[in-house]
């Protein structure tokens, strides 16, 4: 099977002192390119903590088996996570995380500073990418110039200028309207659609909308979505009705 | 190396340059406060130095005029073999025989009576063949000073001392006679007060031409009249006073025909032992205010850590931002080393401008001479690089090792 994420027995603890918390416990999944995948569950449901661990962010135990693109990840110094989140990851937060003292464009050129090519062809490939996130004209403006859903797409565009295999999105649309995270749905699955393995962790019923497939955390656990019962027992009626449209429609 | 590797080399460097002259201008008044908390503390070493510089050239000249650079040539009374003192013609010898010879000047002394209109008394007449100013260091307050053509007279013209010239001419000095034992000679200037200790001997006596002072006025012990009771080799810039003494010894037993196997017909006085005390006092003025400074660095230098590492803290959110897009450890360290390579820079260039301002400033206040070259603005620099590297390293380290999700998580 082609994929691009495999991960089997996927654990992460966090000790503070004596005390531990199980994060993520035993999770397996495997994710094919040109994908569009939500993870949904309640807030510490380990959503963000198990992103963090495919995008190579944080490092699982030791028991764990995690591939990303054929590399095994437990095997990875932090130069080589480095490498691989440089050449194959993109990441869009929640709260876009752009840099307010450079402009909209240095934001987006940025990636491709750390990968050692020249200022003019970074920034010709960030107005690209600007141009095609609708924000061309933004470009020389500073990040607090921008609106909302203006910073997500600017962050799409910096996550997606290095063309990674993976690109990984907090809650990309939380602090989004209804009409600016729609645009932004959209941008995501035609970028799933060029290629790209597209990881969400969400509660907005739009986005688990246009997934392709949906996983459910529960307290560090996953398990894939077959039905909206097991959202619905879980208080989260708004997925358990996105997703109940979507098997009549025949979408999942 | 290859082109492109230069190139990718060069696009390296220069992003690393962009990126940290970014970082420090775009917080401009916490990046003023990091290089005012480092400028203060070089500022203190720069004016600690400079005054130390400045202390050594000032006792020096206060506590020995010119003799600190000078050779003093007298007769040997300690010798068997007498030649008699030092005489006139032994000047251009010495002038030849001596590198760096600055000026050689000769003097004669005797002790006279003297009498004016007011009072009479005992004074010390110093009879001078040269320019008098270079050894007393003493200008002319009122009247005129001794010409050349005078100082190799018999002109029966005489300068006072200030204390001299108060006692015998307490209404003015200047175009008075005074007669000095028995012959009258015209005052035609008085001096200064004397600056360094070793001319207070001046402020109380006359000093004559040579020539004058020669046939007139005869010590207690019969000199012939080229014979000076003592000569003073100025040694200029660059000169070695101990290679001075030992070309002038060698000059002078040729000239008299003494071996080097018998006693030397002259002394000289030790010419490194004003030095040496200058040095040793300066030593400990240099310790006293070495001390001062490394507290105030010390202090500055922990303020500056702290300024920085707190600024890179507060940025520890971007690194990682940074990380998560691609940035690589040694990316981000190399970025904050240079940041913080650059602030010390700038922090050591405005110390030492401050630095110098400031010893400038006090060097006028207390009528000191500053020595300011381009070693004291280079030691600054050092200062503020070496505080770049040593704090800025270790915090740009930490926040750029830690996993940047427990980071960006916080």
């Amino acid at each position: 099977m082609n994929r691009v994420i495999h991960a089997s027995n996927l654990n992460r603890t966090f000790r503070h002192g004596h005390e531990q918390t199980i994060a993520l416990c035993d999770v397996a999944l495997s994710i094919p390119p040109a994908s569009m995948t939500v993870f949904v569950g309640a807030s510490g449901s380990g959503k963000s903590t198990l992103l963090a661990l495919i995008g190579l962010l944080d490092r699982p135990d030791t028991t764990s088996h995690l591939e990303i693109a054929g590399r095994c990840a437990l095997t990875m110094s932090s130069h080589d996570m480095a490498e691989a989140r440089s050449e194959l990851i993109g990441f869009l937060f929640q709260d876009a995380k752009l840099i307010e003292r450079m402009s909209v464009v240095e934001n987006v050129a940025l990636p491709l500073a750390y990968r050692g090519i020249d200022r003019k062809t970074r920034e010709t490939r960030a107005l690209n990418w600007l141009e095609r996130v609708g924000l061309a004209s933004r470009a020389r403006l500073s990040p607090c110039k921008l609106s909302g859903g203006e910073r997500q797409r600017a962050a799409l565009a910096r996550a997606m200028i290095a063309e990674p295999k993976i690109l990984i999105c907090d809650e990309p649309t939380a602090a989004l309207d209804e009409g600016r995270a729609s645009e932004l749905n959209a941008l995501l699955r035609d970028v799933a659609s060029g290629g790209t393995a597209v990881l969400i962790a969400t509660h907005d019923p739009a986005v688990i909308e246009r997934a392709d497939r949906a996983y459910l955390l529960d307290r560090g656990r996953l398990a894939q979505v077959h039905g909206s019962e097991a959202l619905r027992e879980r208080g989260l009626q708004n997925m358990a009705a996105v997703w109940s449209h979507r098997q009549s429609a025949g979408g999942v | 190396m290859t082109r492109s590797g230069l190139s990718a080399a060069w696009v390296r460097l220069s992003d690393t340059l962009r990126f940290a002259i970014w970082g420090l201008l775009s917080r401009p008044v916490r990046s003023a406060t990091v290089v005012g908390s480092l400028a203060a503390g070089v500022a203190a070493v720069v004016l600690a130095v400079g005054i130390i510089r400045g202390y050594g050239e000032a006792a020096e000249r206060a506590a020995y005029g010119v003799y600190a650079r000078s050779l003093v040539i007298r007769e040997n009374v300690y010798s068997l073999d007498r030649y008699g003192p030092p005489i006139l013609s032994d000047i251009p010898r010495l002038q030849d025989a001596v590198e760096y010879v600055d000026t050689i000047l000769a003097w004669r002394t005797a002790r006279v009576s003297a009498r004016s209109d007011e009072l009479s008394g005992e004074v010390d007449v110093f009879g001078v063949y040269g320019d008098h100013r270079i050894e007393t260091g003493m200008d002319v307050a009122e009247g005129r000073r001794l010409s050349y053509e005078e100082a190799g007279s018999a002109n029966r013209v005489c300068l006072l001392g200030q204390e001299a010239a108060e006692r015998f001419f307490p209404g003015g000095a200047v175009g008075e006679s005074l007669s000095l034992g028995g012959i009258s000679c015209e005052v035609i200037g008085v001096l200064e007060p004397s600056q360094a200790r070793t001319s207070d001997r001046f402020d109380r006596a006359v000093i004559a031409p040579f020539t004058a002072a020669a046939r007139y006025f005869q010590p207690t012990e019969y000199m012939a009249p080229d014979e000076a009771s003592w000569m003073t080799v100025v040694i200029g810039p660059g000169g070695d006073l101990y290679d001075a003494r030992v070309s002038a010894d060698r000059a002078l037993r040729r000239a008299r025909g003494v071996p080097m196997s018998r006693p030397t017909p002259y002394s000289y006085d030790d010419p490194g032992a004003p030095r040496r005390a200058v040095e040793r006092e300066r030593a400990l003025l240099g310790a006293l205010l070495s001390a001062i400074a490394a507290v105030s660095m010390l202090a500055a230098l922990i303020g500056y850590s702290g300024v920085l590492m707190s600024s890179i803290n507060e940025r520890s959110r971007e690194i990682a931002t940074r990380m998560a897009i691609g940035a690589h450890t040694r990316q981000v360290v190399r970025q904050f080393f240079v940041e913080s390579l650059l602030s010390g820079l700038a922090g050591g260039g405005l110390g030492g401008l401050v630095g110098i301002g400031l010893c400038v400033t006090l060097a006028r206040i207390w009528d000191w001479e500053v020595v300011i070259d381009g070693q004291i603005f280079l030691i600054a620099l050092a200062l503020g690089l070496g505080s770049g590297a040593v704090c800025g390293l270790a915090p740009a380290w930490r926040v750029s090792t830690a996993m940047p999700w427990h980071v960006l998580r916080q």
